[in-house]
């Protein structure tokens, strides 16, 4: 008998939790992203465990992986594929590019020139690569995992807004607690993925995005979330509130989370506890920058939202 | 407004409420004193927000069951009246409610105590302060339950604005006391008339100049009294507005130089007193309001039949014999705040054939009269002899050169040598008694009336008023009898109020009238006029369109009930309105949302620590991650909750029952 989906859930989170220590809040959003269909920004400074978080994911279901590291020199090519002519043969062939994987890890995104961005994001986006009038459909599931240093940010192209938006969720995973970070460095002494085992495999992943599409959203908790997108245009302190793309996401978003319960249905609950990950990367603040500031600042906005609007009850 | 605020406004509107009700117990004037001092002392205790009883639980029960044994004493002693105490009883309730613990059951207890004070109320009163009292009472009670119904939906410690809030909440107090009245014109009535009328009285007190005796001297305060004193509904009704005719009270016969008094013996109670030809007779069914505060009935001159006579009193209304004192007066022979009877007047005057002795007593003229009086009057006479003709000489002389007023400071040996060679000027008993001293030197029977001269139509009946007090001359004739003379100048005759407090009263009069006619002596006949008034309007009453003159009948059946449309239109409106409002989507509360405020009222009887804008969900989650000893019972409710609410699967009765009820085991 198949495992039931909180069941999987659990137990996928406890896998990765081996791999990343301490971070079962952040393996839980990760695993609600992928469920949820979506592409994941993950925005630390280096050597948290960025990658290694998403190469577990990956590994977990046995899925393929590939990691392209983003640099000012990165061109569309090297990431989507090329024609290549083959002289044997007298034409051109296509050569897929690290994209034709079903879990891509795209390290340091926004050291990439902007047109090497934006034919990713389009990939993310549709689902597939068009090349010379050729359709090129990538594999499912397919996800997108990007990383961004946020404080490092000379030499960089910063993400405009409408390509913030095609992440579903932005999560950072911070440095370890000290007890953690201690029993980590006794512990380990080799790379961890190595001999790291797959637990599920892609079907059981399209198998729990399945189970949360029949989640069920009533129309108190549709109104809700309305109600808080609305909230973000009126505030003040925001330039620009989020889209319905946005409201959709955060209904996706907690469609997966309901599934962590087992429930078949969306509580007002499941939407606070991913509105801070879902919304806060989509606001525009009216004294915009950039950096951990405004992202401490825009989840600090997003919780007082929530504080605001009243749930139903 | 915070959750503090908003409970105190709460309360506040509670302990109006409750003020209102005992307003309109006490106003009855029927309550005992040291219980209306004790509810007034509980209010304004309340009101600063001090609750002595909150910890005295036990104690405060005890003496308040010792104040009940004192009153249900009292009643069993026959000293007090059983709705009076049971009223009283119900105040003191009142009053330990809200001195206690406030809580949400406590507020209900307070408005259900209330609720029953009005109801006594009712019993005890049925006034026109009584509606007032009620409309009070309704908004206030409203306001505060529609203040505990919103504090359920929202968070604890969330800042509500209050503006809108009480917008909406007044909406539905003013759409409730729209459905009451609606509720009251159009629901078949099947008891007549519930509420009792006023016994006490009234808030502006007694007032009359219907005394024993008439002492010449002193001023007129009572001619300014507005106070309505009787009512009467003639029948045939005449067509005017001002009466302006003479109201028989009693007559005065002997006079001693300063007062007039009667002479009469009283017979023997009789249901029914026929003083005269009854045929033809002019019917008032007449009122006597406790305003009037005396015995002797009054009738339009001249009256010829009294009965039905009806006393009522603090326990209801009990008929009443009437006593004929001489020929003076009938009097009532028990005592009552207010009265009503039948009198029958005739406008001509009956001829009787009188007693030798009633003639001689009133031809009896006092020892010491100053003989300058009978040389006066023999003067104006001069030839004339013929009663009729003696007396309208000497009334009109009376009437050119002596002048009325009201301003007569200070005490004279003489007061009819004063008045009529002194001062010159004095009120209508001064020109009643020198008519009538006049009279008698001339030989001729007079005796002094004592009445009211006025009658003002209030709606459909006449009201008489204190200051319409007068007194006037009846003077005999062989020929016709006992004829009226009035030497009073015309000006003096009647009241005269002072405006804006004729005015206030009358405004206060005609409210009184219209809450008499149109809601306490509202009846099923009236609700059947009114609605087929609606239907169709009544025959020869001209509608907007048409309003000059009567209309022939026939027109008038073939005419569109224009009426009936537009009601029927303004009520589907209305109706319409309504519904589109009550059905607004979010408007109504998801059933499984009640379950959430039983719960929450269950964790915080609990005390189970919550912090500032967590809500069950969230709760239900530390709770679990704290291992508290709550989480197992918490987690199963809040996740019942959440499907019903949520997903579609409804919590039934038994369910939530039980989830409570694991909630109350796992405390122990």
């Amino acid at each position: 008998m198949p495992p039931t989906p909180p069941e999987l859930l659990q137990r996928l989170q406890h896998h990765i939790g081996q791999l990343v220590l301490g971070k079962a809040e952040q393996v839980k959003l990760s695993l609600t992203c992928l469920v949820a269909r979506g592409h994941l920004l993950l925005e630390d400074v280096p050597g948290v465990g960025k990658t290694t978080l998403a190469e577990g994911l990956a590994r977990s279901f046995s899925m393929s992986f590939a990691r392209v590291q983003f640099t000012a020199d990165v061109l569309p090519s090297d990431i989507l594929g090329a024609q290549v002519f083959l002289q044997a043969r007298g034409q051109f062939e296509f050569r897929p590019g690290p994209i034709f994987h079903q879990v891509v890890l795209a390290d340091e995104l926004n050291r990439a020139p902007p047109r090497t961005q934006s034919a990713l994001l389009e990939a993310m986006a549709q689902g597939q690569v068009s090349l010379d009038s050729v359709t090129h459909p990538l594999p499912a599931p397919f996800s997108v995992i990007a990383t961004q240093n946020p404080l490092d940010l000379s030499g960089t192209y910063p993400l405009p807004d409408s390509q913030l938006d095609r992440f579903l969720l932005r999560i950072s995973l911070g440095h370890l607690a000290p007890e953690v970070e201690t029993q980590l460095l006794m512990s380990r002494r080799s790379d961890p993925l190595v001999g790291f085992k797959p637990i599920a495999d892609a079907a059981d992943l399209v198998a729990l995005q399945n189970a949360a599409d029949l989640v069920q959203i009533s129309k108190d908790i549709a109104d809700y979330a309305v109600r808080i997108a609305a909230a973000t245009r009126e505030h003040a302190e925001i330039e620009r509130g989020i889209s319905t793309r946005a409201a959709l996401s955060l209904m996706a978003t907690a469609r997966a989370v309901a599934l962590w319960e087992g429930r078949d249905f969306v509580t007002p609950g499941d939407v606070k506890a991913v509105s801070v990950p879902v919304l806060s990367h989509r606001l525009l603040l009216k004294n915009s920058s950039h950096g951990a500031f405004a992202r401490d600042e825009a989840a600090h906005l997003v919780g007082e939202l929530l504080r605001k609007v009243p749930a139903p009850r | 407004m915070r959750l503090v605020e908003r409970r105190r406004l709460r309360l506040r509107l509670r302990d109006l409420a409750a003020g209102s009700a005992f307003s309109a117990v006490a106003l009855s004037g029927a309550l005992p004193a040291p219980v209306a001092a004790i509810f007034g002392v509980s209010f304004v205790l309340s009101l600063l927000g001090k609750r002595p009883f909150a910890q005295q639980r036990a104690w405060s029960v005890v003496v308040l069951l010792a104040m009940a044994l004192v009153l249900f004493g009292l009643v069993s002693r026959g000293v007090l009246d059983l709705v009076v105490a049971a009223v009283g009883f119900a105040s003191l309730v009142t009053a330990h409610r809200m001195l206690s613990e406030p809580s949400a059951t406590t507020d209900q207890q307070v408005l259900l105590a209330s609720l029953l004070l009005m109801a006594g109320a009712a019993a005890l009163s049925g006034d026109v302060w009584y509606a007032a009292c009620l409309l009070a009472f309704g908004v206030f009670a409203c306001l505060s339950l529609g203040l505990t119904v919103v504090e359920g939906p929202i968070e604890r410690d969330e800042e509500l604005p209050l503006a809108p809030v009480l917008r909406q909440v007044s909406i539905g107090v003013a759409i409730a006391l729209a459905g009451g009245i609606a509720f009251f014109i159009l629901f078949p009535r099947l008891s007549w008339n519930v509420a009792a009328r006023r016994t006490g009285p009234g808030l502006l007190g007694g007032t009359t100049g219907m005394s024993d005796r008439v002492r010449l001297g002193g001023g007129g305060d009572i001619k300014t009294s507005a106070r309505v004193v009787l009512r009467a509904t003639l029948e045939p009704s005449p067509k005017t507005d001002r009466l302006d005719r003479y109201w028989v009270g009693r007559h005065f016969d002997a006079f001693d130089g300063r007062e007039w008094r009667g002479s009469g013996t009283a017979a023997a109670p009789v249901p029914r007193v026929m003083l005269g030809e009854l045929r033809g007779a002019l019917v008032q069914r007449i009122e006597l309001l406790p305003a009037y505060a005396s015995r002797t009935l009054v009738g339009l001159a001249q009256p010829v039949a009294y009965g039905t006579a009806l006393a009522l009193g603090n326990t209801g209304s009990t008929s009443t014999p009437l006593v004929k004192v001489g020929a003076e007066e009938v009097r009532f022979s028990t005592d009552a705040n207010a009265y009503t009877y039948v009198a029958y007047s005739r406008t001509d005057y009956p001829m009787l054939e009188e007693d030798l002795a009633v003639l001689e007593a009133a031809r009896a003229l006092p020892e010491d009269l100053d003989p300058k009086v009978s040389e006066l009057a023999a003067r104006i006479v001069d030839q004339a002899t013929e009663p009729e003709q003696v007396a309208a000489v000497l009334e009109l002389w009376l009437q050119r050169n002596l002048s009325y007023t009201l301003e007569l400071p200070g005490e004279v040996d003489d007061p009819l040598t004063d008045f009529l060679f002194e001062r010159k000027e004095g009120h209508c008993e001064h020109f009643a008694t020198a008519l009538a001293v006049m009279l008698r030197t001339r030989g001729i029977p007079a005796r002094v009336v004592g009445g009211f001269f006025g009658g003002e139509r209030v709606g459909e009946r006449f009201v008489v008023r204190a200051g319409d007090a007068h007194a006037w001359v009846e003077a005999y004739s062989p020929v016709r009898g006992w004829m009226t003379f009035d030497a009073t100048p015309e000006s003096g005759r009647g009241s005269r109020p002072q405006a804006v407090l004729a005015g206030l009263i009358d405004a206060y009069e005609r409210l009184e009238e219209l809450w008499r006619s149109r809601v306490v002596d509202y009846s099923l006949v009236d609700q059947w006029e009114f609605a087929r008034r609606l239907v169709r309007p009544p025959n020869g009453a001209g509608t907007d369109d048409d309003d000059d003159g009567p209309t022939p009948v026939g027109a008038s059946r073939t005419r569109t009930p224009t009426r009936a449309i537009f009601v029927a239109g303004a009520a589907g409106l209305i109706a319409l309105f309504l519904v589109r409002r009550l059905t607004r989507p979010g408007a109504r509360t998801h059933p499984a949302s009640g379950f959430l405020v039983q719960l929450e009222r269950r964790l915080d009887g609990l005390h189970v620590p919550r912090r500032p804008g967590e809500d069950l969900e969230a709760l239900s989650l530390r709770l679990q991650e704290e291992h508290h000893r709550l989480a197992a019972p918490v987690g199963r409710a809040t996740r019942r909750y959440l499907e019903a609410r949520f997903g579609q699967r409804p919590l039934s009765k038994e369910e939530r029952r039980s989830l409570l009820a694991a909630l109350e085991r796992s405390r122990r």
